[in-house]
């Protein structure tokens, strides 16, 4: 009953072995469960997608089939805010937020309530992909058994790369995507210790979703054969690709904003992102839903439409998808990201066959993978992830080298228009972004708590300069802080430098007194300060250590000197 | 060995709270029983080695924790002891003898002390007013004994010492400090005492060892009581 | 740094009970009084192992124009200076972060409650889960203001126990209220206790100790007395244990209506 301090050595020998020397074991094991957990929420999603689809399919043909998508989003806000009570937002931001300051802590009911609310959304024929909510989902399972089992952050945020990992590579069985999309967009970081349980996550993931939904890829195979000509013409889509992406990623941020500026509760806003969205669904038809058919259909080269009603469908993509998310929809932006990226590419096939006839330009399908890498990679701002899950889902490698180029200028263009992509938009202005190892991160993980040195003598204002000397013979520092002797109250500061001049002049030692000497408008540091700011004063005021106030009451000094010193303890403990 | 967070926050010359937050972020390796947390000593000397941090099994030693035991003036001269009936033509012939007749410790090189003394006097003349001079090594001897030393030497002859004040030295304090922090803690309160005029005429008249010391336990009980020096280690 | 408690004001009069309650608390133990004016009806606190939601309902919400103004003279009157906290990270746009730096806090019986679960015998979920993750103590009051005039520990044993028998001893001297120290034995023996007592070095603390032998602890907490602080720790260890958050815990808050100060397992005292 009573604590027990003294340790058994042999326990302690079995606790060394379970939680040190196999840690990484631990880890792994962890990963398999997490993955296959994520996995399993990305097959009922599917599974529920596509079951509803179906249900409300005879729903389509008659009149009042463009409220569907209102209906389901308002269902789906209602739902989040009202059942759920969670904060509305995409998701994905929030993952990468707590990752970056809170360990990779999420709550249990994002787990499953993203699946709910994105069905609701997607199958009523809302424009957006399934893949946001199952990264939540896989997010949250990894951090909640990381918490389970009391991991530390550093295990825990591995876990919810795992979760990620998993997710996405279940949803459109693309391993490599999985682990490539985890790493560059959520995590940030590509270290050894993460990229095991990772890969593992993703791996059975995949298996879960290979054995309950079996091993087939969204997209058909085919064989493209792609000449000079159409690798120099990839240039284009790139260009093409990379302004849309902007163009996407500027339409669904002033979206949001203006949606949160209308005075309503958040159910009505969607419901009526949602009836725009039906009603651009009756001319556009294509437009709703996650749209995978299609770009199946674009890839196979069935797509029927001509130049300028494939382009009028990108655009219409582009708005719906914006109105849909924006207005408080729940779903990601992979899948419409997709369909805008094939019906592009596919525009500008058919632009130019257009232009120069006598070309012979690579198939439809071809232009249409470019233009998916092309707006997944500007979009994201992640080409590996849009290179990669492109390959896995089209299972064309062949193309792989014009698919690089169109990535990574789209990727490099977009990043020159719109510096912060989507997912990190409300992050960065926030300095929320912290990706370990970096100055923002080092910096924020430490503290002037932890920095302060309070071996300063403190002395008073009536003290005479006379009564400094046998101070300054017996004291360490070279400042002196001056408080009111009556109340306490922090005055000013008093430096060495500002002494010295006056101190072997004896005429001088009873004629001043510190109150007259100190430098009242020394800039001041709360204990609460971001570190940042404190730099940045230090730096402004060319002071290398400055007094900590709090309410009045002087608490110690902050310098610069300790602050390099423990910020290298830090680098160095967070690079192992 | 177990070590405790608190001890673990020592050994690092780190704050508990950043230990804490380490634990929590996983940068340390830790295990916890039963609500607390323990750290194996070689566990974290692996840890520390491998990401070159510094981690003493003991707190260092640093200079300033170092401890003498005694070095109050009276102790160093009571240690020096008295040398009277020196004398010689000049400062290296004064020296010379005082080193060879001096009761010093065995493990001091004498032919070496004497040379650093007369490098010393090469530099500045140690004669520092009013009769007195204070030769000593300018730094430590390699030998030199943990316990600083005065010994005093009363010269036969009055000699021109080329002092800062030309008057002849009467008496001569060689002083051999461990460290040179000692040797300025005693030289300042040597410096204070011998401010005293009635002290130096005291000298003068070449008393015995017991009334020296006596006299200077009086005074130095009084700098002690003032606050212009710097505490004696073992009192504060 | 004084400690602190954080306070979570409802501009209600149940919620000016409350605040009354919080500042006497601060006061007598020499603690600064923290005030979270919500905007929004939930937030976040992220502990080292848990993220907990708290869903204020509509009632905390009430009158923002007048909060500020309502809550910093009460403070004022009770002789505090009052300090208020504004939430500067968000993990949603609805969704503040209260930082859990805090040295107590102020938890109504229920955060997420109708008038009628201000009653007695409904410790909210969230309160629990607080308690369980929490490095501060978590501080129940009484639903109507009332001045404590001494502190009451109600000793089991274990090592929250333990922890919260030393919290109480250092508020006594802070306070300069009694302590007495409650305890009900069941099946251990008397030696156990002491043994605890002895091996954590309290016998200062238990000078008054009154040991129930006999009878249900149901009726034995009538000697609790009416005007205490009633202190004591939830049982930390074993999932088991943490499911059923002690039924000893349920009981206790059921019949006695005192303000009550709970120490989890991850208090750092």
């Amino acid at each position: 009953m009573a604590l027990n301090v003294k340790v058994p050595s042999l326990r302690l020998a079995l606790m060394r072995l379970i939680w040190r020397i196999d840690e990484r074991l631990l880890l792994i094991v962890f990963a398999a469960i997490v993955g296959g957990g994520a996995g399993l929420a990305a097959v009922i999603l599917n599974r529920l997608l596509f079951d509803i689809h179906e249900a409300l399919k005879p729903a389509h043909f008659h009149w009042y089939a463009f409220i569907l998508p209102a209906c389901g989003a308002g269902l789906s806000a209602l739902f989040l805010g009202y059942i759920m009570k969670e904060g509305a937002g995409h998701g994905v931001p929030e993952v990468i937020y707590s990752v970056c300051k809170r360990g990779g802590l999420l709550r249990l009911r994002s787990s499953f309530s993203r699946l709910i609310s994105s069905t609701l959304t997607i199958a009523s024929g809302g424009s957006a992909g399934p893949e946001a909510p199952v990264v939540m989902s896989g997010a949250s399972i990894g951090s909640n058994i990381a918490r389970a089992f009391s991991l530390n952050d550093r295990q825990r945020t591995t876990m919810v790369g795992c979760g990620a990992a998993g997710a996405i590579s279940a949803i459109f069985n693309a391993p490599i995507a999985g682990i490539i999309f985890s790493v560059e967009v959520i995590l940030g970081e590509w270290t050894p210790i993460n990229l095991i349980p990772i890969g593992i996550a993703s791996v059975v993931g995949t298996e879960v979703s290979r054995l309950l939904q079996g091993n087939l890829i969204p997209f058909s195979h085919r064989q493209f054969h792609a000449s000079l000509l159409d690798i120099l013409a990839s240039v284009g889509i790139a260009v093409l690709a990379g302004l849309s992406s902007v163009f996407f990623t500027r339409l669904l941020n002033g979206t949001i904003r203006k949606s949160h500026q209308l005075v309503a509760p958040d159910w009505l806003r969607a419901a009526l992102g949602g009836t725009c969205v039906g009603l651009l669904g009756l001319a556009f038809p294509s437009v709703l839903g996650k749209g995978y058919d299609v770009v199946s259909t674009i890839i196979e080269n069935h797509y029927q439409s001509g130049l300028v009603l494939v382009a009028l469908a990108t655009l219409a993509k582009i708005m719906a998808t914006s109105l849909t998310i924006g207005t408080g929809g729940s779903g990601g932006i992979f899948a419409p990201c997709l369909v805008i990226g094939s019906l592009g590419g596919l525009a500008y096939q058919r632009g130019l066959v257009a232009c120069w006839p006598a070309v012979p330009w690579a198939e439809e399908g071809f232009f249409a993978m470019l233009g998916m890498a092309g707006v997944m990679s500007g979009t994201l701002q992640a080409p590996l992830t849009g290179i990669f899950l492109i390959v896995e889902v089209t299972g064309s490698y062949q193309v792989v080298l014009p698919l690089i180029l169109v990535s990574f200028v789209s990727a490099t263009l977009c990043h020159h228009l719109q510096p912060v992509s989507f997912y990190y938009g409300e992050l960065v202005s926030q300095g929320h972004l912290l990706r370990p190892r970096t100055d923002a991160r080092l910096l924020s993980d430490l503290n002037i708590l932890e920095l302060i040195e309070k071996d300063c003598v403190v002395i008073y204002e009536d003290m005479r300069l006379r009564d400094m000397i046998p101070i300054i013979e017996q004291a360490s520092r070279d400042c002196f802080p001056v408080e009111n002797s009556k109340t306490g109250d922090f005055l000013g500061l008093i430096h060495l430098n500002d002494l010295r001049p006056y101190l072997f002049n004896p005429g001088l030692h009873d004629a001043v007194i510190m109150g007259e000497m100190m430098d009242v408008n020394v800039p001041r540091v709360s204990p609460f300060d971001h570190m940042k700011d404190v730099l940045e004063l230090m730096d402004q005021t060319h002071l290398w250590s400055l007094p900590v106030v709090r309410r009045d009451k002087f608490m110690g000094m902050v310098s610069k000197g300790t602050i390099l010193d423990r910020y290298r303890k830090e680098l160095i403990v967070q690079t192992h | 060995m177990h070590l405790t967070i608190n001890q673990v926050a020592t050994l690092l010359n780190l704050p508990v709270s950043t230990v804490q937050r380490w634990i929590r972020q996983g940068n340390i390796p830790v295990y916890r029983h039963e609500g607390k947390y323990l750290f194996l000593e070689k566990d974290l000397v692996k840890w520390a080695q491998a990401q070159g941090i510094v981690f003493a099994s003991k707190p260092q030693k640093t200079a300033a924790t170092e401890q003498v035991e005694d070095d109050s003036l009276v102790s160093a001269m009571k240690r020096g002891g008295i040398v009277e009936g020196i004398s010689g033509d000049d400062i290296s012939a004064v020296l010379k003898a005082l080193v060879d007749t001096a009761p010093l410790a065995p493990s001091i090189d004498r032919k070496e002390l004497f040379l650093r003394l007369l490098e010393r006097e090469d530099l500045s003349t140690t004669g520092i007013g009013r009769g007195v001079a204070i030769p000593h090594p300018r730094s430590p001897l390699p030998n030199a004994p943990a316990e600083p030393s005065i010994t005093t030497c009363f010269l036969d002859n009055h000699m021109d010492y080329n002092a800062i004040d030309d008057i002849p030295v009467f008496v001569l304090f060689l002083m051999l400090s461990p460290a040179p922090r000692i040797h300025l803690r005693l030289l300042a309160r040597l410096s204070y005492v011998l401010r005293d005029k009635a002290f130096i005429d005291f000298l003068r008249g070449t008393p015995p060892e017991g009334h020296i010391l006596a006299r200077m336990a009086e005074i130095e009980t009084n700098i002690d009581n003032a606050h212009h020096f710097p505490k004696l280690l073992h009192g504060s | 740094m004084k400690p602190q408690l954080l306070h979570i004001f409802r501009n209600t009069p149940f919620g000016r009970e409350t605040l009354l309650e919080s500042c006497y608390f601060c006061r007598t133990i020499e603690v600064e009084l923290v005030a979270y004016l919500p905007k929004m009806s939930k937030f976040l606190m992220y502990f080292e192992n848990d993220v907990v939601q708290v869903d204020l309902d509509s009632s905390f919400l009430s009158s923002p124009d007048t909060a500020k103004e309502h809550a910093t003279s009460i403070i004022r009157a009770s002789g505090l200076e009052p300090l208020f906290f504004d939430p500067e990270d968000f993990t949603a746009s609805t969704l503040p972060d209260i930082p859990t730096h805090f040295d107590y806090m102020c938890c109504p019986r229920s955060i997420v409650d109708l008038s009628s679960k201000i009653g007695l015998g409904y410790i909210g979920p969230r309160v629990r889960r607080i308690v369980q993750s929490a490095r501060f103590p978590v501080y129940i009051p009484n639903p109507v203001f009332k001045e404590w005039k001494s502190l009451a520990v109600l000793f089991g044993g274990s090592a929250n126990a333990v922890k919260a028998l030393r919290l109480a001893m250092r508020l006594s001297r802070l306070s300069g209220y009694p302590l007495k120290v409650f305890t009900q034995l069941e099946g251990d023996s008397r030696q156990d206790y002491d043994r605890v007592i002895k091996e954590n070095g309290l016998e200062e603390a238990v000078e008054d100790w009154t040991i129930f032998e006999t009878g249900r602890l149901k009726a034995n907490l009538y000697e609790v007395p009416h005007d205490a602080l009633v202190i004591l720790g939830a049982y930390g260890h074993g999932l088991i244990r943490q499911l059923a958050f002690g039924s000893k815990m349920e009981l206790i808050q059921t019949v006695l209506p005192n303000s009550l100060l709970i120490v989890g397992p991850h208090c750092a005292l």
